[in-house]
């Protein structure tokens, strides 16, 4: 699909990934040690000494191994698990960079925020972040739970509706990172991916400001046959391009549609082929999503409108 | 036997010159089966995939041979072993019957190659490879040995006839494999299915063993190894087939498919996979 997809799940990219890989580790390490006390225990009681059986099968030790042992153990593993992953949910500071993530049926709503919260501009589907830097993300659901998850980078946790998470990730080398929903929201569940691209410090400033100007920018009427199409055809009704009359907002935001990694939340590459075939028929690639099939558009017209999205960047 | 193509003398004779992997740049290690066709005095070369039966292909590349010739063609010393030549220039097939009945020489090149530039048919040869039949059982090794001597002696005419006609027949008799007309040794059909994924074909196509996606806009792509045209348009080649999925538009203008960011060499992958993946 695109480079980092599928996300592998023990190869954390950050410091809070490797909290929660080591977590991970930690609690396969155990589930495998206990197994094979149980296993070997089993087989004791079924085949052993007959005094190794009584000794088993006595009071003494199920108060050891059925109560004191788990009490211990478990106590001790809740404790150390939130203290490694404590930082996962900090509260926000002030000074770190803040995106929202709304999850939606059955794509992710970004926006950036500035310090006072409020957005600097909108995307969806894909969230850049500098490297080596923690990012709070606000996560919020706009219909059903879902549960954002970026295998490399932190954590997984919900999105539920009303609410708003706080979880931080972090990149500490450039690339591409896949992440997934992670907590079944109907129909095409499994076709909610998401995309984070890490970009050097100074790369990713630069591509703030510019998308921030873009956002409150004004844009010189586009006479292309896209552009009309994308108001007569209905685009606009329901997605958003900064600057120009299409401010529909029940769809992903399309402002930045040409520079994305993927296409129908991170399911598919993007170009122009990709793009003719998503918006001639949607529910072909992804059922149920709540884009109709625009099965009346001529091949040109399919042409100029991806033509038209490609030339959003 | 003697009798040539179309009922003529013995003066219609085939020599292969060589039947063992072909060492030039372009088809480096490929077991191909290298012919020199003379026929009334005219002298035509082709080129013959194993595994491709029933028609000589010609290739619209310069070739090599890299044996010995039983006579003078165009430049090339008899008698003269490994020689690398581009003997034959751009050859272009000739769609006859069933599109791979006949083949020629371009009119263009015909006199770099030899005297003549006349059609000559496949027929003939396989008519005689027919009549060879009996002989399938000396198989492929047999045939491979006969071939690194060249034949010098013009007086062995009849020699070189059955020389000929076992030497083709491991390939159009005894070749139990089915034709396949879109064989592309250099193509990795394997990779052309990662390429197609990676590429998002399947967002306006279905393709066989890709489950998902399978986008409705463009047609379905099972069955392409028996597909009579291309985008409605073009013959179903797999050099045609290749450079339309990487750049449709400038072949057919006006359809639906716009070009794609693939490489040739990915296009060619997925070509071959294509004809691999939908052939029932």
């Amino acid at each position: 699909m695109f480079e980092g997809w599928p996300p592998p799940v023990f190869d954390p990219a950050g410091p809070y990934a490797y909290a929660v890989s080591t977590l991970g580790w930690i609690l396969i390490a155990m589930a495998v040690t206990v197994t094979l006390v149980v296993v070997a225990t089993l087989w004791l009681a079924l085949f052993g000494r007959r005094s190794t059986q009584l000794k088993i099968g006595g009071k003494k030790a199920i108060w050891l191994g059925g109560i004191i042992f788990p009490l211990v153990v478990l106590t001790a593993l809740l404790i150390y698990g939130l203290t490694l992953t404590r930082h996962l949910s900090d509260p926000i500071q002030g000074d770190e960079l803040r995106v929202r993530i709304t999850g939606e049926m059955w794509w992710w709503r970004v926006a950036y925020l500035d310090d006072g919260g409020q957005a600097l501009w909108h995307d969806a589907n894909e969230l850049h972040i500098p490297v080596g830097e923690p990012v709070v993300l606000e996560l919020e659901s706009a219909d059903v739970i879902h549960s954002f998850w970026v295998p490399r980078l932190s954590g997984k946790l919900d999105m539920i509706p009303g609410r708003r998470n706080l979880m931080r990730i972090q990149a500490d080398v450039p690339g591409t990172y896949g992440g997934q929903c992670a907590e079944y929201c109907g129909g095409p569940h499994a076709l909610m991916g998401f995309a984070v691209i890490a970009h050097e410090p100074a790369q990713f400033a630069a591509l703030m400001e510019a998308r921030a100007a873009r956002e409150v920018a004004a844009v010189p009427p586009d006479e292309s046959d896209g552009a009309l199409l994308f108001d007569v055809a209905g685009c606009a009704a329901c997605h958003r391009i900064a600057g120009t009359t299409a401010n529909g907002l029940a769809g992903p935001d399309l402002t930045h549609m040409g520079s994305r990694r993927t296409l129908g939340a991170g399911i598919l590459p993007n170009n122009r082929g990709t793009l003719m075939g998503w918006i001639g028929d949607s529910q072909a690639l992804k059922p149920n999503n709540r884009m109709p099939p625009y099965a009346n558009l001529t091949a040109d017209q399919l042409q100029a409108l991806a033509i038209y999205l490609e030339a959003q960047r | 036997m003697t009798s040539g193509a179309g009922g003529q003398s013995a003066r219609g004779i085939a020599t292969v010159v060589k039947v063992e992997p072909l060492h030039s740049r372009n088809y480096a290690g490929l077991d191909r089966h290298l012919g020199i066709v003379r026929r009334h005095g005219a002298a035509f070369g082709s080129i013959q995939p194993s595994g491709d039966p029933r028609h000589l292909r010609m290739l619209a590349a310069a070739i090599g041979i890299g044996g010995k010739l039983a006579f003078k063609v165009s430049g090339i010393e008899p008698g003269k072993a490994r020689r690398a030549d581009s003997v034959a220039q751009p050859i272009e097939p000739v769609a006859g019957e069933a599109g791979i009945g006949r083949a020629r020489i371009g009119a263009r090149h015909g006199d770099q190659f030899a005297t003549g530039g006349k059609a000559i048919g496949r027929s003939g040869f396989h008519r005689r490879a027919a009549a060879q039949q009996a002989t399938c059982h000396q198989g492929t090794g047999e045939g491979s040995n006969g071939a690194h001597g060249a034949i010098t002696r013009p007086r062995a005419d009849l020699f070189r006839l059955v020389l000929a006609a076992m030497l083709l027949l491991p390939v159009t008799a005894c070749q139990g494999e089915p034709e396949n007309r879109r064989e592309m040794p250099l193509a990795d059909a394997g990779n052309g299915r990662e390429e197609a994924i990676a590429a998002g074909c399947g967002a306006c196509h279905a393709i066989p063993g890709i489950a998902w996606p399978q986008g409705t806009v463009g047609p379905p792509l099972d069955n392409m190894e028996a597909r009579g045209l291309i985008g409605g348009q073009l013959p179903n080649r797999p050099d045609v087939l290749a450079a339309y999925i990487r750049d449709a538009p400038s072949l057919v203008p006006g359809t639906g498919m716009p070009a794609m960011p693939i490489t040739p060499e990915q296009a060619r992958d997925i070509a071959a996979y294509l004809y691999q993946a939908g052939a029932r």
